[in-house]
């Protein structure tokens, strides 16, 4: 326990800080469609052209080399400074880029690397199935060899920008005789190949961001497998290991600045003229008292996560722990937003803020990129080494 | 603000000697043998403790302490949570950080060296400081104790042992602890600080950090025991409502340590946020202590449920020291007080 104090990390913190405040778009985040792909990658070009794109990827690759210190840094200023999240080009820059960088041909990783990280290409991730979600090596889409080819069929959903992509990390069964977590593989698929439909899923939130994938007789080169092929497993799981606790900075600062826009909504008298506030309420009081006291556990969860990464080469699996106490706050969070606004919470777009739209995207939480059951299945075998 | 929560040298070697020493003197199965009467156990042993250097760990050398701050204190209070130590180290602890700031270099000395103790008095009412008079409260383990320390969110006390009214002794619910009741002369304090904050911070802390250190143990106690005791054919640790247990008490420990652990650092260069984030500390841990006690016995079954393990006296210890001068309002002021950005 000790405070780093660097006046290097200082200067750097300056240069971020000064950087975003001039470059951080300023209108809003369009929510759909190609609008919504144009903001995103526009906003990874502004990034890459000034030096800032590829913080974690090592220098050779284009990519800026950073210390996990200074990842810490950019991304504590990044939130601060209001910068939009990755959006589409998420799962390129943080999966699919450092995928190929581990496991890909110089060839691939000649074509995609650049095209990541100036925000020319936008990718996607085509993992779970219908038949195969949490329980994701039971994945059935077939894929098989004709000459220098694969041909795909089957399907995927609940793939996020798939609309808006042009490549994906797919994963298919190259071995139609092997079952669960050998024989599948990982392979660059083109968004735009003949025979791919895509149909946008309309979610809870009235979002329609995440899709279903149809692959009809779709032929992909061979030279796209990543790794070798029927070793796809194994790809999709190193992917897990580049996240070195960073990734809940953003969330973090983004749900105790919630927190902290509900203490100023308590505070304020309500119409009634009464005067009264409804911090008064000593049970609403309480309630944001221990929300307060959760965000900065947030934090400082963490900054230990981030810690343990600076003495140790591998993330642990305590991540997952991290993971958990972020999905069931965020609920709780933007559930309390709605009980204390009353029927103002019940209308969108009312003060500036779409606090439906936050309350119910909040749901998505503890269920994309494992569920809270399956995290917990994570944390008592992996962490606690409780029997299988 | 960039921090290492990971232990320092000093800090990892301190938890080792103070682990040891405490596991070879305070074993956890020493209180199902005797209820550990009076804090006998650690009263014998007070002289290790003090040769440790334990009760002026936090006190500047010149003033004949060791010269660590609050964060290796928090170390330290961490292990006596999961020993279930009597709170009167602690109390011990802070009256000392108090007779320095009062200049009272006799008191200092004999309380760094183990010659004298300090025991919590926690207030049964409301007192009223303005009134004088008694102020009746409840005293943690303070048979016999020279001082007596008053603590809350803003003011400390400290009172002569002998100057307080003995009224009568109380069974507890927490049968490894015992509780007297007696009257505080308010106006004979050997001190009394009303802006003591870094004291009132430091009590915070480690109290957080004794609750932390009970949220570890019955984890690892919930774990080591699903892992070996077998129901239908299996470890019940393979059942998934046991393992979610698990991993729902995983969660509570590793919340209350980053957030004890943090505060801590902050309080150790007396950070404007300081006392908001100790309180936060002490609110998660204060949770995650009881509800890893209730989900500790659950998981011990009827075992759970015996005096013959030590599953019950996690619960006693944690609603004993969650109650101990709590102050829910002022913490929760504290909490929500508006803070400095971070970074
Ligand atoms: C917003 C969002 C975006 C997403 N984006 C993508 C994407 O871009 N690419 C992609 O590939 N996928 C994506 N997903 C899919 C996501 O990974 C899956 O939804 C998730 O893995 C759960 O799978 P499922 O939906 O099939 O639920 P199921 O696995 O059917 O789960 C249903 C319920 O059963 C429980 N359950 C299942 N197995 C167990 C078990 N072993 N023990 C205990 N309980 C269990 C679950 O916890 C859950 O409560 C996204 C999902 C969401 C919500």
């Amino acid at each position: 326990m000790q405070i780093i104090q660097s006046s290097l990390n200082d200067e750097f913190r300056d240069k971020v800080r000064a950087w975003l405040h001039s470059n951080v778009p300023k209108e809003q985040r369009p929510k759909r469609g190609r609008a919504m792909r144009e903001f995103d990658t526009q906003w990874q070009r502004t990034q890459f052209e000034a030096g800032w794109a590829g913080l974690a990827w090592p220098r050779e690759y284009g990519g800026q080399g950073f210390s996990l210190i200074q990842q810490m840094i950019w991304m504590q200023e990044y939130a601060l400074a209001g910068a939009p999240a990755g959006g589409a080009m998420f799962v390129a820059t943080t999966h699919a880029g450092p995928t190929l960088i581990t496991h890909g041909t110089e060839a691939q990783k000649a074509f995609h690397l650049p095209k990541i990280l100036s925000g020319e290409s936008v990718w996607c991730q085509g993992f779970s199935e219908p038949g195969a979600g949490s329980d994701l090596a039971g994945l059935s889409t077939k894929a098989q060899i004709d000459g220098e080819y694969l041909v795909i069929n089957g399907s995927k959903i609940w793939t996020s920008y798939a609309k808006v992509a042009d490549y994906q990390e797919l994963l298919v069964r190259t071995d139609p005789q092997s079952s669960r977590h050998k024989g599948i593989s990982w392979v660059i698929c083109d968004m735009h190949a003949p025979g791919i439909s895509v149909r946008p899923i309309m979610s809870m939130s009235g979002l329609d961001t995440f899709c279903e994938v149809f692959y009809d007789d779709v032929r992909i080169p061979l030279d796209r497998v990543v790794g070798e092929l029927n070793n796809g497993w194994r790809i999709a799981m190193t992917t897990l290991g580049f996240e070195r606790g960073t990734a809940t900075i953003a969330h973090q600062i983004e749900l105790s600045r919630t927190v902290d826009a509900l203490l100023e909504i308590a505070k304020k008298a309500d119409s009634s003229g009464t005067g009264e506030t409804p911090i008064d309420d000593t049970s609403v009081a309480a309630e944001l008292a221990v929300l307060r006291a959760e965000v900065a556990t947030l934090r400082s969860m963490t900054s230990l996560t981030i810690s343990r990464n600076l003495h140790q080469d591998v993330p642990g699996p305590e991540g997952a722990i991290v993971a958990l106490f972020f999905c069931e706050l965020a609920r709780r969070v933007y559930a309390m937003a709605i009980t204390l606004l009353g029927p103002i919470g019940l209308e969108r777009d009312t003060n500036g803020r779409d606090w439906p739209l936050e309350y119910l995207e909040a749901y998505k939480w503890a269920i994309g990129g494992g569920t809270s059951e399956i995290r917990r299945n994570l944390i008592a075998e992996r962490v606690l080494g409780l029997p299988k | 603000m960039i921090i290492d929560l990971s232990p320092t040298e000093d800090q990892a070697m301190i938890r080792t000697s103070v682990a040891d020493l405490l596991d070879s003197v305070l074993p956890l199965d020493r209180l199902l043998k005797d209820h550990n009467h009076l804090a006998s156990a650690e009263l014998s042993s007070w002289s290790s403790f003090a040769d440790q250097g334990l009760f002026g760990l936090a006190i500047d050398t010149e003033s004949g302490g060791t010269g660590y701050s609050i964060a290796e204190q928090v170390v330290v209070c961490n292990e006596f949570g999961r020993h279930l130590v009597s709170p009167i180290t602690m109390a011990t602890m802070l009256a000392t950080q108090l007779a320095v700031r009062a200049g009272l270099t006799d008191v200092v000395r004999s309380l760094i060296g183990g010659d004298k103790r300090a025991a919590f008095a926690n207030p049964v009412a409301n007192i009223d400081y303005n009134a004088g008079g008694t102020a009746e409260v409840q005293v943690i383990d303070g048979t016999g104790a020279d001082y007596i320390i008053l603590i809350d969110e803003e003011r400390a006390l400290l009172f002569n042992g002998n100057a307080c009214e003995f009224l009568r002794s109380v069974p507890a619910i927490d049968e490894t602890i015992n509780i007297d009741r007696l009257g505080l002369p308010l106006d004979q304090t050997l001190v009394h600080s009303k802006d003591d904050l870094s004291t009132c911070r430091h009590h915070t802390l480690m109290l957080a950090a004794y609750l932390l250190g009970m949220a570890e143990v019955t984890r690892n106690m919930a774990v080591d025991y699903a892992r070996i005791r077998e129901q239908f054919g299996q470890p019940i640790g393979k059942f998934q409502a046991v393992k979610h247990i698990c991993a729902d008490m995983a969660v509570r420990a590793e919340a209350a340590l980053a957030q004890t652990f943090y505060a801590a650092t902050l309080a150790s260069v007396d950070h404007p946020n300081g006392d908001s984030e100790a309180a936060s500390a002490r609110l998660i841990a204060s949770r995650a202590a009881l509800d890893n006690a209730r989900a500790n016995i659950q998981v011990h079954g009827g075992m759970g449920f015996s005096a013959e393990c030590t599953a019950h006296f996690f619960l006693k210890r944690a609603h004993i020291i969650t109650a101990l001068n709590a102050a829910p309002l002022a913490a929760q002021s504290k909490i929500l007080a508006d803070l400095e950005p971070l970074s």
